[in-house]
């Protein structure tokens, strides 16, 4: 197994170099933001996508001082801190950064790399989800995309082509929610960190590439050892984003005697229990799933009571012993869903963390840090 | 037949606590020293120490857990737990049926919720500054006032108009003490302005955490020991609060509390 992950971070490391060969050969590199930009459609376009999603290093959130406010959160002020920092190899030859806007703290970072002078296109996510006009809003922003694609690629999006990418996307999901499934069992091979890189690693590997080796991975999990004993506390961890690299807290809850069991995060995983169905209109199809299907985003407005039914849902199916909250600083609107959450777990007897990330992780961040994560789960193991 | 004897090591970021305990759970030493850079000497030579009070040698403890800041970093430790833990433990069996602990050291503060079973359900601590744990009180006592830190608490309960510091930074709070004490204001009225000061903060941090300050409620830590700041707590909660009578020990309690666990484990496995 180990071999296996090694190889798809090897390949997800190699990406920049593989993108940087593609260009010369006359290929569009274009780097997104956000999982409501779809990359099936810059995969359609026969250009090359790249997640922008790096994160949990101190600098590159302060890189960006110069040219805002400190109130942003460090994950957004990292999208523009690392290229200022040149430790972004992508950014400088990119031909099209596609930014979803449905936050502020994106939005804002958006502005600034558009005042430096980067290929920013802007994909509106209207909050209001539950109206129709903010639908229509969305499909047409993807329709719009398909066009902007079109144009800076020189390539056509047919519906085969598209068909043919949301079908790998498919794939990928189906093969992440076999992988998922196995965590049902708490005497399980691979733990939550590994399958959060493993959604990572998806986004960086060539899709087909990235099918084949998660069925070697799957076959291999059948007859592997399991990693956690059982009896060992199952956690839901849920919340914003573990950005590519940010993996400290996620470590530290298994490190300590937890198992991530389960996870249910906004952004920098795949929404892989959410398929896009492959009859019709295929645009159409990504914008319902995205949109309308998939359990809303945070962000969207109302959406406490469909999330809060959510994570109820996954406590009772996935046999859940504790929940893990994980928000980035000034995330104001993740700090007002934990306090109903927390309020409704509490009511459920579920224990309830929040851990608040500003990708600071010195040695004196980490002290308490880990004294918070091992009491937690100390004190679920008690209970239990 | 020879007494299994188990060892609580609780390595503070000001003070280090040893504590033995015997089978029946019953404290047979208890040390405190300051911890110096070197954590792990520190708790060695507060065990060492703790051992010679109770008359005990190394081979009779069976077990030692090490707790606190510094507890990854005692090489003879069996086993660590975090302080968090072994301070709900220590304080459940020294006061059974406690529901909220309030415990304010050297350079951290927390609020522990437990159950009716002495269980945690919930935490909150304070870790990035000073304000609101026993340092803001180091640095604005006995420089500023020139009082002791064992004063401090008599004297603010002679209060009769407490002044109102409204920084939460240790050193805005510097500031203002300065300007009060350039004001004339009495000595007493600022006392307990810090200790309704330092309250204010640690109430509003277990609130935002959910914790409803349940009774009975024990406070512990170094802090403990300044009367003012558990009067400052009674009047502010408009409940009864518990001072412990050795209120640095609990958590090196509650790490021998569980070092006889993990050694009684062991040994039925």
């Amino acid at each position: 197994m180990q071999n296996i992950l090694k190889e798809l971070e090897a390949g997800s490391l190699d990406r920049p170099k593989r993108l940087k060969a593609a260009k010369k050969e006359g290929k569009k590199i274009i780097e997104y933001i956000g999982n409501f930009v779809p990359e099936e459609m810059i995969y359609a376009a026969g250009a090359e996508p790249y997640l922008m999603c790096r994160g949990g290093e101190p600098e590159p959130p302060d890189a960006v001082l110069e040219y805002m406010l400190r109130f942003m959160n460090p994950y957004a002020r990292s999208l523009a801190g690392y290229h200022m920092l040149g430790l972004d190899p992508v950014t400088p030859v990119a031909d099209l950064i596609v930014a979803q806007q449905l936050d502020c703290h994106i939005g804002r970072i958006s502005e600034v790399m558009e005042y430096m002078e980067l290929p920013i296109y802007k994909v509106g996510v209207p909050p209001d989800w539950k109206k129709d006009y903010t639908f229509d809003y969305y499909h047409k922003a993807l329709l719009k995309l398909k066009d902007k694609l079109e144009k800076e690629t020189g390539n056509e999006i047919t519906e085969d082509k598209l068909l043919e990418e949301v079908k790998a996307s498919n794939a990928i999901n189906e093969r992440l929610r076999k992988i998922d499934a196995l965590r049902e069992n708490t005497e399980c091979p691979i733990g939550g960190t590994d399958f959060i890189k493993l959604n990572h690693y998806s986004f960086f590997n060539d899709t087909e590439y990235m099918v084949e080796a998660l069925d070697k991975l799957i076959e291999k999990l059948e007859t592997e050892e399991p990693k956690f004993a059982k009896g060992t506390p199952r956690i839901l961890f849920a919340g914003h984003i573990v950005a590519v690299g940010d993996y400290v807290v996620p470590r530290l809850i298994e490190e300590n005697g937890g198992f991530i069991a389960a996870d249910f995060l906004d952004e920098g995983i795949r929404w892989y229990n959410w398929d896009v169905p492959v009859e019709g209109d295929i645009i159409k199809n990504i914008a319902e799933t995205k949109f309308l299907v998939k359990t809303p985003v945070t962000l969207f407005q109302p959406a406490w009571r469909e999330r809060v039914d959510y994570v109820m849902k996954l406590v009772e199916e996935k046999k859940i012993d504790a929940v893990v909250w994980y928000q980035l600083a000034f995330d104001e609107i993740y700090d007002m869903e934990c306090t109903i959450l927390a309020k409704n777990l509490g009511e459920a007897g579920i224990p309830f963390l929040k851990l608040e990330s500003s990708y600071e992780y010195s040695r004196e961040a980490m002290g308490p840090l880990r004294t918070r994560i091992e009491s937690f789960i100390e004190a679920v193991k008690e209970a239990k | 037949m020879e007494e299994n004897i188990f060892a609580g090591v609780d390595i503070g970021s000001t003070t280090s606590k040893a504590v033995l305990i015997n089978d029946r759970r019953e404290i047979l030493s208890y040390a405190i020293q300051f911890t110096s850079f070197n954590r792990d000497k520190s708790g060695q030579d507060v065990f060492a120490k703790a051992m010679e009070k109770a008359g005990v040698d190394r081979k009779s403890v069976k077990y030692i857990v090490a707790t606190g800041y510094g507890r990854r970093s005692l090489r003879i430790a069996d086993d660590v737990v975090p302080e968090i833990v072994c301070h709900g433990k220590g304080t459940v069996e020294l006061y059974p049926g406690t529901r909220t602990i309030i415990d304010i050291g050297g350079q951290d503060s927390k609020v522990i919720e437990l159950d009716q079973n002495g269980i945690i359900t919930k935490f909150e601590m304070n870790d990035k500054c000073a304000a609101g744990t026993g340092r803001f009180f180091e640095v604005l006592t006995e420089r500023l006032l020139g009082v002791s830190m064992e004063e401090l608490g008599p004297l603010s309960l002679e209060s009769e108009k407490p002044c109102v510091i409204s920084s939460m930074c240790t050193i805005f709070a510097e500031s203002e003490i300065i300007s009060f004490l350039s004001e004339g204001v009495k000595k007493e009225d600022i006392s307990m302005g810090m200790n309704l000061s330092i309250a204010r903060r640690i109430i509003a941090m277990g609130k935002a955490g959910r914790i409803m300050f349940a009774e009975p409620i024990v406070f512990s830590g170094g802090v403990a020991k300044n009367v003012g700041v558990k009067a400052a707590f009674e009047q502010l909660l408009k409940k009864k609060v518990d001072a412990i009578e050795n209120p640095q020990n609990t958590g090196a309690f509650g790490a021998a509390i569980y070092a006889q666990g993990k050694y009684e484990k062991n040994k039925a496995d």
